[in-house]
């Protein structure tokens, strides 16, 4: 293949990265922007969100750091509750830093840059430079909008700010739904094991989960239910070998 | 820049390094097969919370609100690939924040 010819590749599969990634973008944009607001409650300026969301890029961390220092809850305290929301992103860091063969700074950043968002955006088959255009465009949209909604809280008049209470539900429904599309993926009788199987050990992981969200609560599910899922699922998969 | 919002980034940076550079550091002792499993099967036992947790977190926050809107990601996940995610997004959410504030409001 000629220099063009692979230039031209590398556009086209940067281009194809960018249209999974922008329309996640949009739908961070107004929860950022909440964030934003809520920032500037308690007088936080657009450079510290600015420099925040690069250097400590974690949406939900964010936000419960501003939750918890209101509510004058201590810092080793907080820690260890960020800590253990972000823990979902353990098995998503090691199966998504895998593939990437780097050096080990560029592999530090790229995973520092792993989202619930640019996990689901992703796909098994990105390079390194897709999965490098997915997981900036998420910083980016991300930061850009908490620095937006900073600057703009000021000029949002009181009557409108009930409208912001409704402002995660699009994120949650692109995750929702990016999940589903690669679950359902992954049902699709193409993968040499019986769909049955398959269906099953999907549906005992989504009862499982939800039994463990019940019982352990929203911040403390994630690593047992993954792992139970996970269990399943390679159960499954070994008896259909 | 506040002590706070020091202290806040030296917080989710430790965070950020322990749940996502550490683990993509971590060499995997283990066979071709479980690495196959890793990469195939342990995605979608994220996927699978991941759902689930979007969905349950809104009906819990707002239980008629957000199960206007979950519902309606159901009913249009059959369409979702025709009419485009993002028009499958907005829908939804044009349903919840109908749900949420009602016509005259909207």
């Amino acid at each position: 293949m000629s220099v063009q010819s692979q230039a031209v590749s590398a556009r086209l599969r940067v281009s194809q990265a960018l249209g999974r990634a922008v329309p996640v973008g949009i739908a961070l944009f107004p929860v950022g922007m909440l964030f934003g607001v809520l920032a500037d409650q308690v007088n936080w300026r657009a450079h510290e969100l600015l420099v925040m969301g690069v250097l400590a890029f974690t949406g939900s961390g964010q936000f419960a750091f501003l939750r918890f220092i209101q509510e004058d809850v201590g810092y080793p305290v907080i820690f260890f509750i960020i800590l253990c929301m972000n823990l979902r992103y353990i098995p998503m860091s090691l199966s998504a830093s895998r593939p990437l063969k780097l050096k080990a700074l560029p592999k530090a950043a790229m995973a520092h840059c792993v989202s619930d968002e640019s996990y689901a955006a992703e796909s098994r088959e990105d390079d390194v430079t897709q999965r490098l255009a997915v997981r900036l465009t998420i910083v980016a949209a991300w930061t850009g909008s908490t620095v937006v909604g900073v600057l703009a809280a000021g000029l949002i008049p009181e009557t409108l700010r009930p409208y912001f209470i409704g402002l995660t539900f699009p994120i949650s429904a692109l995750l929702f739904m990016l999940s589903a599309f690669n679950v359902v993926a992954f049902l699709k009788p193409n993968e040499g094991w019986p769909v049955t199987g398959r269906v099953a050990a999907v549906a005992a992981g989504i009862a499982i989960a939800l039994v463990l969200m019940a019982v352990l609560g929203m911040r403390y599910f994630w690593i047992p239910s993954i792992a139970v899922s996970f269990g399943i699922l390679s159960y499954v998969w070994e008896k259909s070998q | 820049m506040s002590t706070v919002v020091v202290i806040g980034i030296v917080m989710l940076v430790a965070v950020s390094l322990i749940v996502r550079v550490a683990p993509a550091f971590i060499p995997l002792p283990v066979s071709n097969r479980t690495i196959e499993k890793i990469d195939t099967l342990l995605p979608v036992a994220v996927f699978i919370n991941l759902g689930a947790y979007c969905a349950v977190s809104e009906i819990a926050a707002r239980p008629i609100v957000g199960g206007a809107g979950v519902a309606a990601l159901f009913l249009l996940f059959p369409v979702a690939k025709r009419i485009g995610l993002v028009t499958t997004v907005a829908s939804a959410t044009a349903v919840y924040l109908f749900a949420a504030h009602g016509p005259l409001t909207l």
